[in-house]
Parts: structure tokens; sequence; C-alpha cells
């Protein structure tokens, strides 16, 4: 039987407004709790079901054949290349590359899963951000936050440099109405960065990170293009 | 008494088929993802455009749903949610942090509650599944039965993203009364669409 606390708190759940920390706490209550699990499935289906309330609108034309293609780019990068010789070693390096890439991710996540178990512990917290466009789709990015001391560090991989521009990191604090600056990102080369931020305002509990490509030396506010968001 | 059966038959029959596609757009079937597309992307289309009131930013938000729905099909579990229900969770989700990203939380809301109306033309019914089409029906019949003191709060939160704290700021409401009437109007929506059915 579900009491009116843990209802209340799964009606939250569902409308995205509990906190990080209790929001984590709750999923934990959710694993080994079919009741409301099943709560939780019919709370989200009436929420989700509100969409419909909105104005039709007809997508956009040429929208799905672009996102096939898209997807049939990512899944076979090599399809084009079938003669000669230098495609074919294009292919093995990026095999190699890809390889090593893996590796990288590997233990990057198991590193990622050490500082997560470590959070139970400490203050600090790890966000892994997820890649807005499809350009940083094979990126990573990774913030490593100290809430107590109000510092990160933050580490790219495979982020391209941009003439002209530079990217920005941003902290989005649920309790500002506004982006909190953290700081431009150094690229030195197109493979990784890493570095120490420390942002301009205090960054509360359960916020977000951001990154975007900005004019050289940054934006008071985000004005160009999102391309890692994560929490 | 019959009708209502049948319409509930087809709908758990157009669950299933809903289900079955994402199976297969898990496994990479570009056929199965064009279905699923066809079937789920007006509404989504209509629910971020809504949520961002900017075309250029509502084409994008679509595109990145579609490209998460793509990646992440393998990550859905049918015996916790709706196919429909778990993509729509998922699309607003990225949407609002777009929309927290640019500063438009709470922007974009002037004139909204005004703009969901309860009936849409043949037309734009003909973009919809058929299993969603009832569906919408009862939401939105249900939706303009809800007391504006409801509504509005529920709206800021779905369609906007509005925290409860935005919200009661935004309407000048205490926080705790916010939080009741959105949770008073889950519970009357639910028990409008039952009636209903």
């Amino acid at each position: 039987m579900i009491d009116d606390e843990m209802l209340e708190m799964a009606s939250l759940y569902v409308l995205g407004d509990l906190q990080a920390e209790q929001a984590a706490r709750f999923e934990a209550e959710l694993l080994g709790d079919v009741e409301l699990q099943r709560v939780v499935a019919e709370l989200q289906e009436d929420f989700a079901s509100l969409a419909l309330a909105a104005p039709m609108v007809r997508p956009p034309a040429g929208l799905k054949p672009r996102l096939i293609a898209q997807f049939r780019a990512e899944n076979n990068p090599t399809k084009v290349i079938r003669v000669s010789f230098l495609p074919w070693a294009i292919a093995a390096a990026l095999a190699v590359a890809a390889t090593f890439f893996f590796l990288q991710q590997t233990k990057l996540q198991k590193q990622v899963a050490e500082l997560q178990s470590r959070d139970l512990l400490t203050q600090t917290r790890v966000a892994v951000l997820q890649s807005q466009v499809d350009t940083y789709a094979s990126g990573s990015a990774v913030v490593v936050w100290d809430e107590k001391n109000q510092k990160g560090l933050v580490r790219f991989d495979k982020l391209p440099m941009q003439e002209g521009k530079d990217y920005q990191l941003w902290a989005l604090d649920p309790a500002q109405k506004a982006p909190i600056d953290a700081g431009l990102i150094p690229v030195v080369n197109s493979q990784a960065a890493k570095f120490d931020f420390h942002p301009s305002m205090h960054v509360g509990k359960g916020s977000k990170f951001a990154v975007s490509i900005e004019q050289k030396g940054g934006s008071k506010q985000p004005s160009g293009q999102i391309i890692f968001v994560g929490e | 008494m019959r009708q209502v059966h049948v319409m509930k038959t087809i709908e758990l029959s157009e669950k299933q088929i809903d289900v079955d596609l994402m199976r297969r757009v898990a496994e990479g079937d570009e056929a199965a993802f064009s279905k699923l597309y066809d079937r789920f992307s007006a509404p989504l289309y209509s629910l971020v455009r809504q949520m961002t009131n900017n075309d250029t930013e509502a084409e994008d938000a679509l595109s990145e749903g579609f490209t998460q729905i793509w990646r992440r099909a393998a990550t859905y579990d049918p015996d916790r949610s709706a196919a429909f229900t778990w993509a729509v969770m998922l699309v607003r989700n990225k949407t609002i942090d777009r929309l927290r990203v640019r500063q438009r939380v709470a922007k974009v809301r002037d004139g909204v509650a005004a703009q969901l109306s309860p009936e849409d033309d043949v037309d734009s019914q003909s973009m919809l599944a058929p299993h969603l089409r009832e569906q919408a029906r009862r939401v939105r019949e249900a939706v303009s039965q809800l007391p504006e003191e409801q509504r509005t709060p529920l709206e800021m939160n779905f369609f906007d993203g509005m925290t409860h704290d935005e919200i009661a700021e935004r309407l000048d409401t205490p926080l705790g009364t916010v939080k009741a009437r959105i949770r008073r109007g889950m519970q009357k929506l639910r028990s409008l669409w039952k009636e209903d059915q």
C-alpha cells in the first residue's frame, strides 16, 4: 500500500520537480517496489498524455529522410570506401582509433563509476554530458563537480577546434533564472580538453551543466549552439 | 458498451504495434524507425512547437528527440510504460534542457493557455495514429473541463518545464498551493479520462 507521502513523491518525481538527491533516493525506492512502479507508470502515462492537448502541427517535410540518412551514415561509416588501398588503410586506422576510443570510453566509464561510488561519501558529483548535435555525437564530456568547494573539473574527448569561436561551459541552476558562466574551455588540440573551473556565482544542488559554442572570448549568456547538456 | 470494448481492443493492439516497432528500432531497423516516425512525429512536433513557440527550435528539438529515440530504443522497457509515453517524456525532457540553456523557460509562456484548444479540425486529427486520435479527444475534453486554477499551473509545468517554485513566483501564489493545484489537476484529469472510457 502506497502512503500519501510516497504518492506525493511519485507525483513530484513524474513532474520532474524533485531535487537530484531526492530523485536518486526515490529511484532507489522504486527499484524494489512493484506497486510503486505501477503508480509511477500510471502517473507518467497521464502526464505524457497532456502532449496530445497541444494543437496539432504537421512536422517539417524532409526531416525523416534526413534523420534516416544520418543514422545510416553513423552505422556504415566505411560503406562508401570499397576500392583502392588508401581507403582500406583509412578504415584500418579508423578501426584502431575506434578500439582506442572504446577502451578510453570504458576506462572513462570505470572512472565515472568509481567517482560516483565515492559520491556517497563526499560532496563530489559526476555529470556525464550528452551531445545535443550530431557533429559531437562521438565525443564525450564529463564534469566532476565539488559542490561544497564550488569548483569542478571538466574533461572532453574529440572536441574539434573552432576557428574564431570558443567553447563555453555553463551551470544550469534551477534556483537561478539565468545560466551561470563557468568559463571558457581551452582546446589545445582537437582530441581532448581538460580544465578546472570555478563558476562566476554559487551553483546550487541539482544543477545541470551545458556547453555552447560562443564568439571568441565568450558571452555573458549562451547565444550560440548548445552542444552538450547533462546532470 | 460493445463500441467501447472494440475501441479498447484497438488501442491495446496499436500500443503493441508501437512496442514491436520500438524493439525493431533498437535492432537498427530503419523501416521500423520510419513507421514509428509516422506514428509519433505529429504529436511530438506539436508538443515541442508548443513548448518552444518557435519553428526552427521545434524542428531542432524534434530532430534531437528522434535521434535519441533511435539511439536509446534499447533502453525502453515495455513493462514500465507505453512507447508513446516513453517518447514524450524523453523528448520533453530534452526540450526543457534546451529551453533552460536558452533561458526561455517562462518567457514563452505568455498566451500559451489560450492556444490550447479542446478540438482540432479533421486534417489535424488525421495526423495522429488511430489510438492516439481517440486518446487526444479524451485528453482535450478532460483538460477543457479543468478549473483554470488547476489547468494553468499544470500547463506551465508540462509545456514550459517550469518548476513549482517558478510557477509559484509567476502566479504570485504560495508554493504549497501551486503543488496542491497541480496534483489535484492530475487527479481530476485521471478521473475524467476514466469517466469517459
